[in-house]
C-alpha cells in the first residue's frame, strides 16, 4: 500500500518504475557484457580464456604492431571513403525528392525505404549474383562486346566499398531529405536576384542550411561502417578484411581473447568519439536530425 | 541552361536508382527462370533466361528445413516486438512524460547499443554467457536481439511522443475519470501509433538479425538469415532467389503500409 501511495504522489517514482524495465535489462545484458570484454582486454587470461589472472597492458601494446594498425588505418580510410561516396550520391538525390520533384516526393521516397528495409543478407546475395564471374553484369557485357572475358568484380577492394556504398546509400538519403524538406525554394530566388551564382548559391545557402542533415548522414553511414564484416567477408575477400573480420578472426579461430577485446575497445572508443563529436555539433546547433 | 541542368540531375538521379535496384531487379526476374537438368540435378541458370517458371517456389515448399527457419524467424521477431514495445514504450513514455533525476543520462545510455558495432556487441554477449554457464538457443537468441530491439524501438517512439500533450491527460481527470480510465482509454490511444511504428521496427531489426543470432544460436538451431548466410557460403542454392523475393515482397508491403499509415495521421 505503501508503493502504491508513493506511486501516486511522486512523478519521479512513477518515471523510474516505467523506466526501470529497459535500464535494467539494458544493464545485465548490454552493460555487463561490454564491461567483460574491458576486463578482458587488460587481463592474462587463464588457458581456457575464461578467468582474468593479472593486469596487463599487453594486449594494447600488441594492437599497435604495424599489421594491426593498417587495419585500423585502413578501416578508417574506407569508412571516410564510403561516406564521401555516400553523400555524393545521396545529396542530389535527396536534394531531387524533396525540392525538385515533389509531386512524386511519397512514391520516391517509398523507392528509398524499400531497399533499406530489405534483409541486408537479401541485398548482399543479390550483389553477388549481379557481380560474380558468369553474373548477369558480365553476360551483359559479353553480349555488348564491350568485353572479350569476364571481368572481376568479386573478392578485392573495390567490391567491398561498393557493397558497402550499395547498403548505406538509403541510409544517407533519408536524413538527407528530412533537412532539405523544409527547405525554403524562395531562398534560391532571392540568391539569384542578388547575383550569385548557382555554385555560390549552393555554397552558402542550401549546404549550410542542409548541415544538420549531412551531419546525421555521415554519422549514420560511417559509425556502422566502421563495424562493418559481413560485406568484406562476402564481397570481398580475406584481401579487404576490415577491424570487424579482424576481431572476429581473433575470436573464433585464433582464440586470442584478450586481444579481440583489445581490438574490440578500441573499436568502441572510436565510434564513442565520433558521436560525441556528433552530438556536441548538434547541440550548438541546435537541431535534432535523427 | 538551367533546363539543362535539370535534365542532368534527372539522369543522375535515375543512375542512383538504377545501382540500388539492379541486383534486387536481377534476383526477383531469375527466381521466375526456368531449371535445367544437369547431371540428373536440377540446377537455375543465373546466367541464360529459359523461360518462366514457378517451380523455385514449389520447391521451397518440399523444404522442411527452410520452413522451420521461416517460421522461427518469424516467431522470434513477433516475440521481440511485443516484448521491445511495451518495455521500450513504457521507457520512452516515461520520458516524454514526466522529467526526473538522471533523464538524460539514462536516455544517452539507451543510444549506446544501437551505435556499438554489432560484431563487439555479439562477442561480448557470447563471452558472457560462456561465463555466465547459460546454454545457447533460442533463448539467447532472443535474449541477444532485445538488447538493441529495445534502444531502437525507445528511440522511434521518443520521436513519436514527442508532441505529447499532457494537458489532455488532466482534461480526463478533471471530467471525473480515474489513473487506469484515463490511461485505456486518452493516453493509450493517443501513443499508439508510436507503439506500432517502434513494434514494427523491432519485427524487421529481429527478423533480418544475423550476426547476434547467429553468434548466440548454439548448435543446430537455424534462423532464416543464417540459412540464407550458409547457403551463400556453401554453394549457392538457386531456390535462394525464391526466398529472397518472398522476403522483399514482405518488406515492400510493409513500407507501404506503414508509410501510408503515417501519411494518415499527420493528416
Amino acid at each position: 500500500m505503501k508503493l502504491l501511495d508513493l506511486l501516486r504522489e511522486k512523478e519521479e517514482a512513477r518515471a523510474w518504475l516505467l523506466s526501470s524495465p529497459a535500464f535494467l535489462y539494458e544493464v545485465l545484458l548490454f552493460a555487463a557484457p561490454i564491461s567483460i570484454v574491458f576486463v578482458f582486454a587488460f587481463s592474462v587470461l587463464d588457458p581456457l580464456g575464461r578467468v582474468p589472472l593479472a593486469f596487463t597492458l599487453q594486449p594494447f601494446l600488441d594492437s599497435l604492431k604495424p599489421l594491426y594498425l593498417g587495419f585500423i588505418q585502413k578501416t578508417m580510410i574506407w569508412s571516410l571513403g564510403v561516406t564521401a561516396i555516400c553523400l555524393a550520391l545521396g545529396y542530389p538525390t535527396a536534394y531531387y525528392i524533396a525540392v525538385i520533384a515533389k509531386k512524386y516526393r511519397t512514391g520516391l521516397l517509398m523507392a528509398i525505404i524499400i531497399p533499406f528495409w530489405t534483409s541486408f543478407l537479401t541485398r548482399t546475395f543479390a550483389m553477388i549474383s549481379l557481380l560474380s564471374h558468369d553474373g548477369f553484369l558480365n553476360q551483359l557485357l559479353l553480349f555488348l562486346h564491350l568485353v572479350q572475358e569476364p571481368i572481376v568484380f568479386l573478392n578485392n577492394w573495390r567490391a567491398t566499398i561498393y557493397g558497402l556504398v550499395y547498403v548505406f546509400v538509403p541510409m544517407v538519403i533519408l536524413p538527407l531529405y528530412a533537412s532539405l524538406e523544409k527547405f525554403d525554394v524562395s531562398l534560391l530566388e532571392a540568391s539569384a536576384s542578388l547575383g550569385a551564382g548557382d555554385l555560390e548559391t549552393f555554397l552558402r545557402i542550401t549546404l549550410p542550411l542542409s548541415m544538420p542533415g549531412v551531419a546525421a548522414a555521415s554519422i549514420l553511414v560511417f559509425v556502422p561502417c566502421l563495424g562493418a564484416f559481413l560485406i568484406p567477408q562476402l564481397l570481398g575477400g580475406t584481401e579487404s578484411y576490415m577491424v570487424g573480420n579482424l576481431i572476429w578472426t581473433m575470436f573464433l579461430d585464433s582464440h586470442v581473447y584478450s586481444l579481440g577485446s583489445a581490438f574490440s575497445m578500441i573499436l568502441i572508443a572510436i565510434v564513442m568519439v565520433m558521436m560525441l563529436v556528433y552530438l556536441r555539433f548538434l547541440s550548438k546547433k541546435g537541431a535534432v536530425a535523427f | 541552361m538551367k533546363n539543362f541542368k535539370r535534365k542532368a540531375l534527372a539522369v543522375f538521379i535515375l543512375a542512383v536508382f538504377v545501382y540500388l535496384y539492379s541486383p534486387i531487379a536481377f534476383l526477383v526476374a531469375f527466381s521466375f527462370n526456368k531449371g535445367i537438368s544437369v547431371g540428373g540435378r536440377i540446377v537455375s541458370s543465373t546466367v541464360t533466361w529459359l523461360g518462366f517458371s514457378l517451380e523455385w517456389y514449389h520447391t521451397l515448399f518440399a523444404e522442411p528445413d527452410l520452413l522451420r527457419a521461416f517460421s522461427l524467424s518469424a516467431s522470434i521477431a513477433l516475440l521481440v516486438a511485443v516484448v521491445s514495445g511495451a518495455v521500450g514504450g513504457l521507457a520512452a513514455y516515461s520520458y516524454s512524460r514526466y522529467r526526473f533525476r538522471g533523464k538524460d543520462g539514462f536516455d544517452a545510455f539507451l543510444l549506446v547499443p544501437v551505435i556499438i558495432p554489432e560484431i563487439t556487441h555479439a562477442l561480448a554477449m557470447l563471452l558472457y554467457f560462456r561465463l555466465a554457464g547459460v546454454n545457447y538457443g533460442v533463448q539467447t537468441i532472443i535474449m541477444g536481439q532485445l538488447t538493441f530491439a529495445i534502444p531502437y524501438t525507445y528511440l522511434v517512439m521518443k520521436a513519436r511522443f514527442a508532441g505529447y500533450d499532457r494537458a489532455i491527460e488532466e482534461a480526463a481527470y478533471s471530467l471525473g475519470a480515474n489513473e487506469v480510465r484515463t490511461f485505456l482509454t486518452v493516453t493509450v490511444p493517443l501513443i499508439m501509433p508510436g507503439i506500432l511504428a517502434g513494434s514494427m521496427l523491432a519485427f524487421t531489426l529481429s527478423f533480418d538479425n544475423f550476426v547476434i543470432s547467429s553468434f548466440l544460436s548454439g548448435a543446430g538451431i537455424s534462423t532464416l538469415p543464417m540459412l540464407i548466410y550458409a547457403r551463400i557460403r556453401f554453394g549457392v542454392n538457386p531456390d535462394i532467389n525464391a526466398i529472397a523475393t518472398i522476403t522483399l515482397t514482405m518488406s515492400t508491403i510493409l513500407v507501404v503500409v506503414s508509410q501510408t499509415l503515417s501519411q494518415r495521421g499527420k493528416r
